[in-house]
């Protein structure tokens, strides 16, 4: 499962007549992308993995694409780029945001510090996240290209990507990335993600820890029935049961996962695919997997799921986990790594994130999406390059405050706790204006504000995490099948599977399902994937 | 405002439609009617440019089409969208649950809006009527992600009414999640968000029925159901036909917001409708072909049952959409 | 003053037309029952989504995200909302481009109505059975985006106005309330000489006061309440309609921008703020519906004519 809301696709609806409706930003899960084409064989290599040294982070994670902890805003900040990367143009950018729009350029002096330092006047297309896919298709289908778009994985892009856009393998592959520091300093587990098309490297990630999504926990409740933070199955089950009483129940999940990815990992099922020798078995065909979802279907019957969990989304399950009447919530691990969760529990009660309960745990895609560039001359490109190295300039050098945080004294003052934000920060900053977001952003770190604690607890679970981290072998390859009817195949699987935890149909449906999943297209998938993978070692 | 008209000399009042005149020739026709012509040319451009300068799109039903390539360089795949999407023996539950929906909604939702107007028709009091009409139309604003969590916080497992049997010891009921229940709930909540919304069209049509028809039948005594059956309804009888008809052209679509946020609930079975099943068939797959050829594949069924349906109409005496 | 007069004037009873016999109790009292179910059904949850909007942002959280009576009131939420003059901007632009299209749109479709509905037109049923044509068979996303493309509108607010300029079903419905207008009352005034503009204009019109009320309602509602059409035409996002910066409130997690370092992190603004956007996006429609309302009279001309 990909970090990627599944609410930008309850919007597409909206659109009136079928005809109307855009392709939604995520294809299903299991397949890292969708080329009407195999890759070719013998792909470029990866871009060398260089840290940039200079940013002195409390913490730093052992793992490629672990994020390094911070207790507070450095004091020293370091230099990483010395050239204005820009040649004084226009540069037009298509991106998705979640914000409120911004000013216009002209009263907007965040963007125009940002213009100012890359030295180009960047244009920004802002689309909702909802509307993205259908306006990308409108832009493919009207083909007047902006220089630097936005894709987020959805098929038959791949094909677009290498028919209109900037083959970058020459500036990037291998050693070649040196000249940009900063995306060297990208993981490299987020190029694998982004995949090769035909071959070559086309588009830049955007990072994001590898780390994933993880059960959020209220630590306060469990502890009060002493449940061991490192719990086996049993334990998990007695402390659910200690916890669930009255209004408040142990386990909380949208009705669309039920967190089965949670349980599918502590069973030991693998992350979507496993590699058997050189083949990928996919994860619904494992008997860990069908263990997974026959645990579930008891935890449900035992009443340990909040009744919301039947029928609501990712946001009432939250709002019942910050009222306390949830014990455990699956939701993007980062969300308590950056204290967003703390902040909104208050004091109520401590956020924690658990250990599986056995097992492994999952890891993320390592990628929000990537970012491609128009066919253009190889000066452009070197140009867009550069750009974009200046924006992924790690946190703690003077180029992230820049793009991140804003003009000292504009957008905040300095002090000895951190960054003071004004109030213009509140609508001029890196969310209404997301080039350093979605243009090409720097990794993520871990620092709760204010609270060297809770940082350094949060950096610690990420470390437990990623020992036990259980990589998706399968992204970053394509297959045609999954284009086509993964979607569809997956959705018909995912509905039987709601339909036997929350005990409506019985394990015997869960068998036929995985049969019809199989049949309806799912050993093509696995078949293509594999060939592909051993075309791109 | 104006004043009526002066009045008409007797014959001509009488004529109505000047007495039929020899065959008109079709300059004659033109001349006569130029005025209303180009009364007619404003929105006629609108509809030339904007939806027949775009129904070229729906080529794309037999194609295989992939935005960045256009229609014209896709590839033609003939009627094999269309063959997809009755291969899957899914569509057909689909299908019959759209259906089943739409009758739902057309016994249960469509006279509420009507009978909702009459209520507040008869209501004499000023004040009452119109503070009530300006409430009853707000729920058309709410958004469904936002009813659908109103009926949950309230009718939900955990929602308020369960909550309030739990703690009297009373049995507590299953709305959200029980199958059965699904398709009337999504009537009742089609209902409670459109119903007062819906209402004003019937408003308006009451407030044009002539006052001396209620006169004329009050002095023959009639209570308020002869009214009501023989005044009311019948003067209003051509919009309810209308807006009858028009209704079953869109019979199948039921709404895909709603029903896509209670999916998970109750399974496929009973909440899978067609819009949901080419979202999933087609629509997140990129699949534009296969989307277009559904929606051509509706509009066909909408035309067909228009067409029976202003039939029938006219054999009413009504009529209908067009004559 | 009479008791009924001092009645009358409390409750703004119009006074009952001579037809009707006066109601019995019973039946007040069943009228008055369904009018409480009525309102009731419809004005709860409106008072939980009010009150939950004026309610501190820890109260919400704190109890799962409904609060039904706050216990303290703030006007945090709306501030937070209307903080940086975005939504007030937009607002700007939703007034106008509602103002001017509800009015291109109700004159057009009021003409073609008209004209539609006088029998034996020249080329009458065939156009309508191309708009209805239209009505069943709507164009696609991609295809109205390339007609726009070619029209050179792509990134003005006439992309706003024109692609929906006149919508079937109100041109439909118009149609068929001026049918219903005596035609012997258009017949009389055109033996005196009227054109058929003045025939619209002074007859048909003032007769269809509550129908045309009701079609530019609609429209109205229907330009105030767009957002898909804002998202696909317009590239630059200073030019965004309310609802489209209202949304963006409200979905995927974005509270507001400057609150939280990152703005997709799947975590939703407090209810009491999308509570704050719901109200504001409502409260123009609430407020210009009264004066709606004051339409819905019967036409000027009602029996004048009949002999």
């Amino acid at each position: 499962m990909t970090q990627i809301s599944r609410r930008s696709l309850l919007k597409l609806g909206g659109a009136g007549a079928l005809a109307a409706l855009g392709v939604p930003s995520l294809a299903a899960c299991g397949s890292g992308g969708g080329a009407s084409t195999t890759s070719d064989s013998g792909g470029v290599a990866w871009p060398t993995y260089q840290r940039l040294e200079g940013p002195a982070a409390d913490l730093r994670s052992s793992m490629d694409g672990g994020c390094d902890a911070f207790f507070r805003y450095p004091r020293q900040l370091a230099t990483s780029v010395t050239e204005k990367p820009g040649d004084g143009s226009d540069v037009t950018a298509f991106v998705l945001t979640y914000s409120p729009p911004p000013a216009p350029v002209d009263d907007n002096r965040f963007w125009q510090a940002i213009n100012e330092a890359l030295g180009v006047n960047i244009k920004l297309t802002l689309v909702p996240v909802a509307e993205y896919s259908a306006k990308l298709a409108t832009l493919m289908a009207a083909g007047d290209l902006p220089d630097i778009i936005l894709i987020q994985e959805a098929p038959r892009t791949r094909d677009f990507v290498a028919a209109k856009c900037a083959d970058l393998s020459e500036h990037l592959s291998g050693d070649a990335v040196k000249e940009y520091p900063n995306l060297a300093n990208l993981a490299t587990a987020s190029w694998r993600t982004m995949g090769r098309i035909n071959g070559g490297i086309y588009g830049i990630p955007l990072t994001r820890a590898i780390v994933g999504i993880g059960m959020h926990v209220n630590r306060t409740l469990f502890d009060s029935v002493n449940a061991p933070v490192d719990w086996t199955k049993d334990q998990f089950v007695t402390a659910l049961d200690g916890v669930t009483k009255g209004r408040v129940y142990g386990l909380g999940a949208s009705a669309a996962d039920l967190a089965m990815d949670y349980h599918a990992s502590s069973f030991g099922a693998p992350n979507m695919w496993r590699l058997d020798g050189d083949r990928l078995v996919s994860m619904y065909e494992t008997p860990e997997y069908k263990a997974a979802v026959d645990f579930a279907r008891q935890c449900f019957a035992d009443g340990y799921y909040h009744p919301t969990s039947r029928t609501g989304t990712m946001t009432d399950i939250m709002n019942q986990y910050y009222a306390g009447n949830v014990g455990a919530a699956w939701g993007n691990f980062m969300n308590y790594a950056t204290g967003i969760y703390i902040d909104r529990v208050g004091g109520r009660f401590t956020t924690d994130v658990a250990m599986p309960y056995g097992g492994g745990h999952w890891l993320g895609d390592a990628m929000f999406g990537y970012t491609v560039f128009k066919k253009a001359s190889p000066e452009r490109i070197k140009m867009l390059l550069r750009i974009c190295n200046y924006l992924c300039a790690p946190y703690g050098t003077k180029e992230y405050e820049l793009v991140n945080e804003g003009v000292e004294g504009v957008h905040f003052t300095r002090t000895d706790g951190g960054l003071q934000k004004t109030d213009l920060a509140s609508t001029e900053n890196k969310n209404s204006v997301p080039i350093s977001r979605y243009i090409c952003n720097a990794p993520e770190i871990i620092n709760v504000p204010g609270k060297e604690q809770e940082t350094r607890h949060a950096f610690e679970v990420q470390e437990a995490l990623l020992k036990k981290g259980v990589t998706n072998p399968s992204l970053g390859y394509a297959s045609a099948t999954a284009d086509r009817v993964s979607s569809k195949i997956t959705q018909d699987l995912h509905d039987v599977r709601t339909g036997v935890v929350t005990g409506r149909l019985s394990m015997s449906d869960w068998d036929a399902a995985v049969t019809k999943w199989r049949d309806g297209g799912g050993a093509k998938i696995a078949e293509e994937l594999t060939a592909d993978r051993a075309a791109n070692k | 405002m104006t004043g009526s008209p002066p009045a008409a000399p007797p014959a001509a009042a009488h004529a109505g439609r000047p007495p039929t005149a020899p065959a008109r020739s079709r300059r004659s026709r033109l001349r006569r009617d130029l005025p209303l012509l180009l009364l007619l040319l404003p929105g006629l451009a609108y509809f030339l440019v904007f939806h027949y300068g775009a129904i070229f799109g729906y080529v794309v039903a037999f194609q295989d089409y992939v935005p960045f390539l256009g229609v014209t360089g896709s590839q033609w795949v003939g009627l094999d969208n269309f063959e997809r999407i009755f291969a899957d023996p899914a569509v057909w539950n689909a299908i019959a649950n759209t259906v089943q929906i739409s009758l739902l909604q057309l016994v249960f939702y469509f006279p509420a809006p009507l009978a909702l107007a009459l209520l507040l028709h008869s209501v004499t009091y000023g004040a009452v009527r119109r503070f009530v009409q300006s409430v009853v139309y707000l729920p058309h604003f709410i958004s469904w992600v936002i009813v659908v969590a109103l009926f949950q916080q309230i009718l939900g497992g955990a929602g308020v009414l369960n909550t309030w049997l739990g703690d009297n010891g009373l049995h507590t009921v299953d709305v959200i999640g029980n199958p059965d229940l699904f398709q009337p709930l999504v009537v009742a909540q089609v209902i409670w968000k459109d119903a007062g919304w819906g209402s004003i069209i019937f408003l308006a049509a009451l407030y044009t029925v002539d006052d001396q028809l209620y006169e004329a039948s009050a002095i023959d005594g009639a209570g308020w159901w002869r009214r009501l059956w023989h005044v009311t309804l019948p003067s209003i009888r051509p919009i309810i036909v209308l807006l009858f008809i028009l209704k079953l052209g869109d019979i199948l679509s039921v709404g895909f917001e709603q029903i896509f946020l209670q999916r998970n609930a109750v399974g496929p079975e009973v909440a899978e409708v067609l819009d949901t099943f080419v979202y999933y068939s087609g629509v997140l797959g990129g699949d534009w072909g296969y989307a277009t050829a559904v929606g051509l594949f509706k509009g066909v069924v909408g035309a067909v049952l228009v067409y029976a349906a202003n039939k029938v109409a006219h054999r009413l005496g009504e009529q209908g959409v067009y004559k | 003053m009479t008791t009924t007069s001092v009645r009358r004037r409390l409750l703004g009873e119009t006074p009952r037309p001579a037809w009707m016999p006066r109601p019995k109790p019973p039946v007040i009292a069943a009228k008055a029952l369904a009018l409480v179910i009525v309102t009731a059904l419809v004005l709860v949850p409106f008072l939980i989504v009010v009150a939950t909007s004026l309610a501190p942002k820890d109260e919400v959280l704190a109890k799962g995200g409904w609060v039904v009576w706050p216990d303290s009131i703030t006007f945090q939420a709306y501030a937070d909302v209307l903080a940086g003059g975005v939504v007030t901007r937009a607002t700007l632009i939703s007034a106008g481009v509602t103002l001017v299209g509800t009015a291109l749109s109700l004159g057009c479709t009021v003409a073609m109505a008209y004209a539609l509905a006088r029998p034996g037109l020249l080329g009458g049923r065939p156009v309508l059975l191309m708009v209805l044509f239209t009505f069943l068979f709507t164009p696609g996303m991609i295809p109205t985006y390339l007609v726009v493309q070619q029209l050179g509108l792509l990134d003005s607010f006439s992309a706003l106005i024109l692609p929906v300029l006149v919508n079937a079903f109100n041109l439909v419905v118009l149609r068929g309330f001026f049918q219903g207008i005596p035609a012997d009352l258009i017949e009389a005034a055109k033996i005196d000489g009227a054109g058929e503009l003045r025939v619209l204009l002074r007859i048909v019109v003032p007769l269809s006061k509550a129908a045309i009320a009701v079609v530019g309602l609609f429209y109205a509602v229907a330009y105030w309440n767009s957002f898909f059409n804002a998202i696909l035409f317009l590239n630059d996002s200073s030019k965004w309609p309310i609802q489209v910066v209202l949304r963006q409130y409200v979905l995927e997690g974005s509270p507001l921008a400057g609150s939280v370092e990152n703005a997709e992190a799947r975590v939703n603004a407090p209810t009491s703020i999308q509570m704050a956007v719901l109200v504001l996006a409502m409260l123009p429609i609430v407020c210009v519906y009264p004066f709606v309302q004051r339409h819905f009279v019967k036409g000027v001309l009602t029996g004048a004519i009949k002999s």
